[in-house]
């Protein structure tokens, strides 16, 4: 693209022949077009050393032509001097704030992702990414804020089959081999025929591929990294950890509001959900593999989905007694309606998803002691998130929403992935506009959903507070399906 | 076992790659690959005929949902037919289905017969075949299932494998033909449904 611009914009260096007027009109499309989109993308342009070099370049040039043209092209030449202005701006901004790796517009004001001492409000994305601290798991991703003028760094647990474990710790774009080689040294471990693999609570193996970025944030809610020869995946068994809790929280959630849940957990997942920059779900979409750029925000967003959903079925199938379990509903059910109100539909669908699980669907005595109140209110939000004529029933309902709105991610997801699937990227060596179109569309609504900072109504009586916070930032789960389905069993044994 | 409704819903599963979307969009559109938008609605539907009746064929593509449990389960539960898709090139993508037949299973039981379909997608690549289709009709039968090797790309046995799985319905009598006409596009069934709706 850069060779194209320029050779357009050196038209009067090939055919002598062609009349100013022309040559000038070609010269400020050129002008215009890149100072759009420079001015669109702004970091990403700067960041990249041939765009810089590219915009260098032409910047010369146009200063040169200035005095062969004069006055036709006045007004470009102020584009391109501004367009030099914001790029020197970005280098000094980075050369004092160390590695400023994005740069995202929410609620109009800029904020910075990883690692950087910045002025302008970074206290926000900090907290989303430390989110995982909270959990001080064993080998759960912990990941934490280092030196500022490094990246921010990832810690984790990498295991063998026989559990024995090394600790490492990388920066978050670090790649599948470099972890792999690494801990195979510390392990011990002869290098050849060694796969870095996810391994589920099911036991399920997932291995990575060498290029994809940052394996510890792409984990399930319960997997584990692990090593292993190529040739003995199968003998790989999880660790008890990975199963999760044996007894719910049901005692804590009896004290805590609703209504108090809903807001805490409406603020972490915002906290959450600002904090992924756009990109990450182009990214997230092309595959780990494909831009070698950081997305971490976005997979501990996308994690928070399937935490609450899981957690909601957990916290269901551990509740022994009858009547705990059909009270507990009715919470979930009122816990639902409250994110919803506020406009947390990613949360929304995550409960509601939750308690559609086959594992508490089949528990009828627990669903007959409910009200025909609370039945009505559950069978309104199933129709919501029925997936039926492709969402439709959620599609009309968000697009009357305004925002702040906590959108339901997944389908976002889909949406995109379905656009790259779908559409071919380059055609005829040309890129597919349409389909960068088609994505910019779900982008835009992404930043519209972020447009204005989120305004919840505290709790007026606010009780343990920090506890409830605590509480939703560390939520236990079992996300063994068929461990879940036992349990219920055990709950309400089939009918004959 | 969900509702009888107007509706008649196929989900289509597979891992990325094999060929899904082309495989929807071959039968919905009758074309390959051509520039598509994902969240219009009616991309999804076919008209049919069902127990003597028109009726709606609505197929639920699973692309970019993978990783999204929720998602699937959700499909699942409301799903009244599955495609199952791999692609011939890859054993690794017949692999991926297991899990997802295990769900299926798991979530609609085991006593009701549901249609499933195993699809070895893109058979037009015989050179790069890694599944034999003698493996593909093996699992097949390990998972009771009725098995087709089809290419979105040539048009092999796209529409057949829909009427396939309709016929494979026992609750009701569906048809992919209209009035004993072909439906060769929407447009086309869109007229066709409008004479109907005058009868």
């Amino acid at each position: 693209m850069f060779l194209n611009s320029l050779s357009t914009y050196r038209i009067d260096s090939q055919s002598n022949s062609q009349d100013q007027e022309f040559i000038v009109a070609c010269k400020r499309r050129v002008i215009h077009f890149v100072h759009r989109w420079v001015m669109t993308i702004k970091t990403p342009v700067f960041s990249s050393p041939a765009a810089s070099q590219f915009l260098q370049t032409l910047q010369e040039e146009v200063a040169k032509d200035v005095e062969v043209y004069g006055v036709a092209l006045r007004d470009e030449a102020t584009l391109m001097l501004s367009v030099a202005e914001a790029l020197e701006r970005y280098e000094r901004d980075r050369s004092t704030a160390g590695v400023s790796k994005w740069k995202l517009p929410t609620s109009g004001r800029p904020i910075s992702l990883f690692g950087v001492t910045s002025t302008e409000e970074p206290t926000e994305p900090h907290r989303a990414i430390r989110a995982q601290d909270d959990s001080k798991g064993h080998g759960m991703p912990e990941v934490s804020l280092c030196h500022p003028l490094m990246s921010t760094s990832v810690i984790f647990r990498v295991y063998c089959a026989d559990h024995t474990y090394c600790t490492l710790r990388f920066p978050l774009n670090t790649t599948s081999e470099v972890i792999k080689r690494s801990a195979a040294d510390k392990l011990g471990l002869r290098q050849e025929n060694l796969l870095l693999v996810e391994l589920k609570s099911t036991g399920e193996v997932v291995p990575f591929r060498e290029r994809e970025i940052c394996p510890p944030t792409a984990l399930s809610l319960n997997g584990r990294l692990f090593i292993s020869n190529k040739d003995h995946l199968d003998a790989l068994m999880p660790l008890s950890e990975q199963e999760g809790p044996s007894e719910g929280t049901i005692n804590q959630l009896e004290m805590y509001s609703t209504r108090e849940l809903a807001y805490h957990i409406t603020s972490h997942d915002w906290d959450l959900f600002s904090a992924i920059h756009e990109y990450e779900f182009l990214y997230h979409v092309f595959g780990r593999d494909h831009f070698g750029e950081v997305m971490c925000n976005l997979d501990v967003f996308l994690r928070r989905f399937n935490e609450i959903q899981y957690w909601v079925v957990t916290e269901m199938c551990l509740a022994n007694a009858l009547s705990k379990r059909s009270q507990l509903l009715r919470k979930f059910i009122k816990l639902a309606a409250y994110c919803k109100e506020q406009q947390n539909l990613n949360a929304f669908f995550a409960i509601v998803i939750g308690l559609s699980n086959v594992a508490i669907s089949r528990l009828t005595q627990t669903w007959e002691r409910l009200s025909s109140r609370f039945r009505k209110m559950y069978t309104e939000f199933e129709m919501l998130i029925d997936p039926s004529k492709n969402h439709r029933a959620y599609r009309m309902y968000v697009a009357k929403l305004h925002s702040p709105i906590l959108p339901f991610t997944p389908l976002l997801m889909k949406d995109m992935t379905f656009t790259h699937e779908g559409n071919s990227t380059i055609i005829d060596g040309l890129v597919n506009f349409e389909k960068m179109h088609m994505l910019a569309e779900t982008l835009r609504t992404i930043r519209y959903c972020r447009s204005r900072p989120l305004a919840l109504e505290a709790p007026p009586v606010p009780k343990n507070e920090n506890e409830i916070r605590a509480y939703v930032r560390n939520l236990q789960v079992i996300d063994n399906q068929r461990r879940l389905l036992t349990l219920s069993q055990r709950h309400e044994p089939k009918r004959p | 076992m969900p509702e009888q409704s107007n509706d008649y819903r196929v989900v289509v599963f597979g891992a990325g790659g094999v060929g899904k979307s082309s495989l929807v969009l071959r039968f919905v559109k009758g074309t390959f690959r051509e520039s598509y938008i994902p969240t219009i609605e009616d991309t999804y539907r076919q008209v049919i005929t069902c127990n003597k009746n028109i009726c709606t064929l609505q197929i639920t593509d699973t692309t970019g949902s993978h990783q999204f449990p929720a998602m699937q389960r959700l499909s699942i539960s409301k799903g009244h037919a599955f495609i199952l898709v791999y692609s011939i090139t890859s054993r690794q993508s017949l692999e991926e289905l297991r899990p997802i037949w295990e769900v299926i299973r798991e979530i609609k039981g085991t006593e009701e017969e549901f249609p499933i379909m195993l699809v070895g997608n893109k058979c037009d690549e015989s050179d790069a075949r890694e599944v034999q289709s003698a493996m593909g009709e093996n699992q097949a039968k390990a998972w009771k299932c009725n098995f087709m090797e089809t290419s979105a790309k040539t048009n092999h046995n796209v529409k057949e494998l829909f009427q396939e799985l309709l016929n494979m319905e026992k609750n009701r009598n569906m048809s992919l033909q209209l009035d004993g006409k072909k439906n060769k596009s929407q447009k086309g069934t869109r007229k066709i449904k409008e004479k109907c709706l005058l009868m």
